[in-house]
C-alpha cells in the first residue's frame, strides 16, 4: 500500500524548442520515455501546475511535445528558454491500438493539433517498426501557417499515403507563401481515398466538432465502431485517475482513455460530445 | 435511555465494557498519548478535542462529517523553491477519530475503493495512521435514510472502538487488537448483556423512525442504466442551482483541483483542493470547450457518479443515506425523490 509522493514530477531539461507557428510550439526534452503511442505526461512548471500533452516522439526518444499556448501553464512553458527545466509525470493513459491494426490498413484521421498523438505511429511506421498493408494520414488544419510538422508531412509522404487539406488559403493565395494544396474540412478527404472499411483501423484526434464528423464520415463509409477510436480531451488534471475532472460516462478519460473506440464509448450513459448523433 | 444500567456480573461479554461518562477524558487522553489528536463531534463538525464538558455520542451523525480528516479541503503535496528544489511534504501522520456515524464509516469504505484503486498515498497514509471509533445513532435526523443502505448494522464494518451512549456511561465495544489495547489499559469491566440488547433496542427504534426499507441494488441499478432520459432531470436541472454544496458536503465526493500557491518571490507549494463537478467550469478545457456545460448534465453526472458508475466499477453504491446533500441543498432538492422514482415508488 506504500507509495511514494506520486505528485511530485521528474525534472527535464529543454534541449530544443521549434516553432510550429507563433502560438504552437514543440519541445524536445533531455529525457526518453517508453511509452504507448497515444499516452501523455503532465508537464509541470512550480508556480503554473501541470498540463496534459500528448506525447508526439516515438517510445524511447527523446520527449517531444508539442503545446499550444491556451492557459497559465502552456503560457509559462512558451516562456521557457533551451537549459532550462521542467518538471514531468508519466507517461500516463490507454493508448492507441496500433499493434493490432498492423498487417491491416491503418486510417489516421487528424485536425490541427491533434496530429501530435499519432505521430508517434507515423514515425514508427516510416521507419519500419511497424507495418501496415497501408497507412493513410488524413491531416486537416485551419489555415496553412497552422499545420504540424511541415518537414515531417513531406518526408511521410515519400513512403506512406499523406493527404493534406486546410479549411481556408488565409494569407497563402499570392507569394511568397503560395498554398497550393488541398482546401476543405479534413472529412471532404474521404471522397478521395479509397480503402476497404472492413480491413481498416481508423484513429482519430483533433477538435470536438472535427472528431464528430469524422466518425460520422467514417461510419457512413463502413467503418465497423469498434475499428474506430478516439482520443478525447478533457482535463485531465492528476493524470491518475483520481481527481475526477476528466470523468466521462464513469470513465476516467486519463487512466481508462484517452483513446476508447466508439463503441465502447457509445455504450456509456453520458454520450461524449463528440459522439454526440453520430450513429 | 434513563433506565439504570445493571452491574456487571456474571452474564458478561468478553468484547464489549463499560466507561463511566466521568471517565471519557481519560480515554480521550490514553489516545492522545498514542495518536496525538483526537476529532470527535462537536455540535455540527468533527473538531479537535478540548475540553470533554457537553461532549455526547447521543442524536444523529454530524453535518459536517469526518472526511475532511482523511481528505482535507485543502492539503499541501510538496512545496517548491524559486530554484527548482522540491520537498515532499507526504508524511505519516497519527490521529483519532471517534464518534464517527456507521454512514461515515461506510463512506469511508468508498473512499477506499477510489483511493485505493490508484493507489493513492496521502488518503491511504492518513487512513493507516488513523484510529477510529464509531457511534451508534441514538435518534435519525429528519434527512437520514441509511436504512435504505443497510442501516444502522455494525457487520463488516472496520473500527477499532464502538461507543453507544446511555449518558451515564458509554458501552464500548472493539474491533481491532489497537481497541483493545486502549480498553485494556483503562482497566474497563467487562459490559453486561443487557446493555447491548439495549444497544439493539435503540437501533430498531432509529431504523424505525426513518420510515424507509432497504432498497434493491439492482433494480436501482437497471433503472439509472434504462432512464437516461427520465423527465425526473430535467425537473432536477430546472431546481438545482449548481453551486456544489452537495459536493462539499458529500462524504463520499472526492474530486480536486490542484493549484499552485506562491509567494512573490516564486516559491510555494502545490496544493490539492476540493472541487466540485456541479460547478461550471468543472469540465472546461484549455480550448475553451465546456464538456459539462448544461446545469443537467452536471446535475445528473453527480447521482449517476452514486448509483450507476461505482457500482459498475467497483459493484459498490457511493450514496450511504447521510441526507447530508439535501440537508445543506440550497434548492431544497431530496435524493429521496429520486430513489424513490428510481425505486417505482413514485414519479
Amino acid at each position: 500500500m506504500k507509495t511514494g509522493n506520486i505528485y511530485i514530477p521528474k525534472p527535464a531539461v529543454i534541449e530544443k524548442v521549434e516553432v510550429e507557428e507563433p502560438e504552437t510550439w514543440t519541445f524536445t526534452l533531455g529525457t526518453p520515455l517508453e511509452h504507448t503511442p497515444g499516452q501523455f505526461v503532465e508537464i509541470s512548471i512550480p508556480g503554473y501546475g501541470e498540463a496534459p500533452i500528448s506525447i508526439a516522439s516515438p517510445s524511447g526518444e527523446k520527449l517531444m511535445l508539442t503545446v499550444r499556448r491556451t492557459g497559465t501553464l502552456t503560457g509559462a512553458l512558451h516562456r521557457k528558454k533551451v537549459g532550462e527545466m521542467v518538471g514531468i509525470r508519466g507517461p500516463f493513459g490507454r493508448g492507441w491500438p496500433h499493434q493490432e491494426a498492423q498487417g491491416e490498413t491503418l486510417l489516421l484521421v487528424a485536425g490541427g493539433i491533434g496530429l501530435a498523438p499519432v505521430r508517434p505511429i507515423i514515425e514508427d511506421a516510416y521507419r519500419g517498426r511497424l507495418n501496415y498493408e497501408r497507412l493513410l494520414l488524413l491531416y486537416g488544419a485551419r489555415e496553412p501557417a497552422l499545420l504540424l510538422y511541415k518537414k515531417d508531412l513531406d518526408r511521410w509522404a515519400k513512403k506512406l499515403e499523406v493527404f493534406v487539406t486546410v479549411d481556408r488559403k488565409n494569407g497563402c493565395e499570392t507569394a511568397p507563401k503560395v498554398w497550393d494544396g488541398r482546401t476543405g474540412v479534413v472529412t471532404e478527404l474521404f471522397k478521395e481515398v479509397d480503402f476497404s472499411p472492413g480491413r481498416t483501423w481508423a484513429l482519430v484526434c483533433g477538435p470536438p466538432i472535427m472528431m464528430h464528423f469524422a466518425t460520422k464520415g467514417l461510419i457512413s463509409k463502413g467503418v465497423p465502431l469498434n475499428r474506430i477510436h478516439l482520443s478525447l480531451e478533457r482535463h485531465m488534471k492528476c493524470g491518475m485517475g483520481i481527481c475526477g475532472h476528466c470523468q466521462i460516462g464513469g470513465k476516467y478519460v486519463c487512466k481508462d482513455g484517452p483513446v476508447f473506440s466508439v463503441h465502447e464509448a457509445l455504450s456509456w450513459r453520458e454520450i461524449p460530445d463528440e459522439l454526440e448523433g453520430v450513429a | 435511555m434513563n433506565e439504570p444500567v445493571p452491574v456487571a456480573e456474571g452474564d458478561c461479554l468478553s468484547q464489549a465494557f463499560v466507561l463511566n461518562r466521568k471517565d471519557l477524558g481519560q480515554l480521550i487522553e490514553r489516545l492522545k498519548r498514542t495518536y496525538e489528536r483526537v476529532y470527535l463531534p462537536v455540535g455540527d463538525a468533527f473538531r479537535e478535542a478540548g475540553s470533554i464538558e457537553g461532549i455526547s455520542f447521543t442524536g444523529a451523525r454530524a453535518l459536517f462529517g469526518p472526511k475532511k480528516y482523511f481528505f482535507p479541503p485543502r492539503e499541501s503535496l510538496f512545496r517548491f523553491t524559486k530554484e527548482g528544489n522540491i520537498e515532499d511534504l507526504l508524511k505519516e501522520e497519527k490521529g483519532a477519530v471517534i464518534g464517527a456515524r456507521v454512514c461515515d464509516l461506510k463512506a469511508l469504505e468508498v473512499l477506499d475503493k477510489y483511493f485505493g484503486e490508484l493507489p493513492e498515498p496521502f488518503y491511504l497514509t492518513r487512513k493507516e495512521g488513523t484510529f477510529v471509533a464509531g457511534a451508534t445513532c441514538t435518534e435519525p435526523h429528519q434527512s437520514c435514510f441509511c436504512v435504505q443502505f443497510g442501516g444502522l448494522s455494525t457487520e463488516g464494518l472496520k473500527y477499532d472502538l464502538w461507543f453507544t451512549d446511555f449518558g451515564d456511561v458509554i458501552l464500548v465495544e472493539t474491533g481491532s487488537a489497537r481497541g483493545e489495547e486502549v480498553v485494556k489499559d483503562l482497566d474497563l469491566l467487562n459490559a453486561p448483556k443487557e446493555l447491548l440488547y439495549r444497544k439493539e433496542r435503540i437501533i430498531e427504534r432509529v431504523e424505525r423512525e426513518q420510515g424507509f426499507r432497504r432498497i434493491n441494488d439492482k433494480k436501482i441499478f437497471d433503472w439509472f442504466s434504462e432512464e437516461v432520459t427520465h423527465e425526473i432531470w430535467e425537473r432536477l436541472a430546472e431546481e438545482c442551482y449548481a453551486c456544489g454544496k452537495c459536493n462539499m458536503i458529500c462524504p463520499t465526493c472526492h474530486c480536486f483541483d490542484v493549484v499552485d500557491m506562491t509567494d512573490l518571490e516564486g516559491s510555494g507549494e502545490r496544493v490539492r483542493i476540493w472541487d466540485a463537478c456541479h460547478l461550471f467550469r468543472y469540465g472546461l478545457v484549455a480550448s475553451g470547450h465546456n464538456f459539462r456545460g448544461e446545469r443537467l448534465a452536471r446535475a445528473q453526472y453527480r447521482i449517476y457518479d452514486k448509483f450507476y458508475y461505482p457500482y459498475e466499477r467497483y459493484g459498490i453504491f457511493a450514496c450511504v443515506g447521510c441526507g447530508r446533500c439535501f440537508e445543506a441543498c440550497s434548492a431544497d432538492i431530496d435524493l429521496r425523490d429520486v430513489l424513490k422514482v428510481a425505486g417505482g415508488e413514485g414519479s
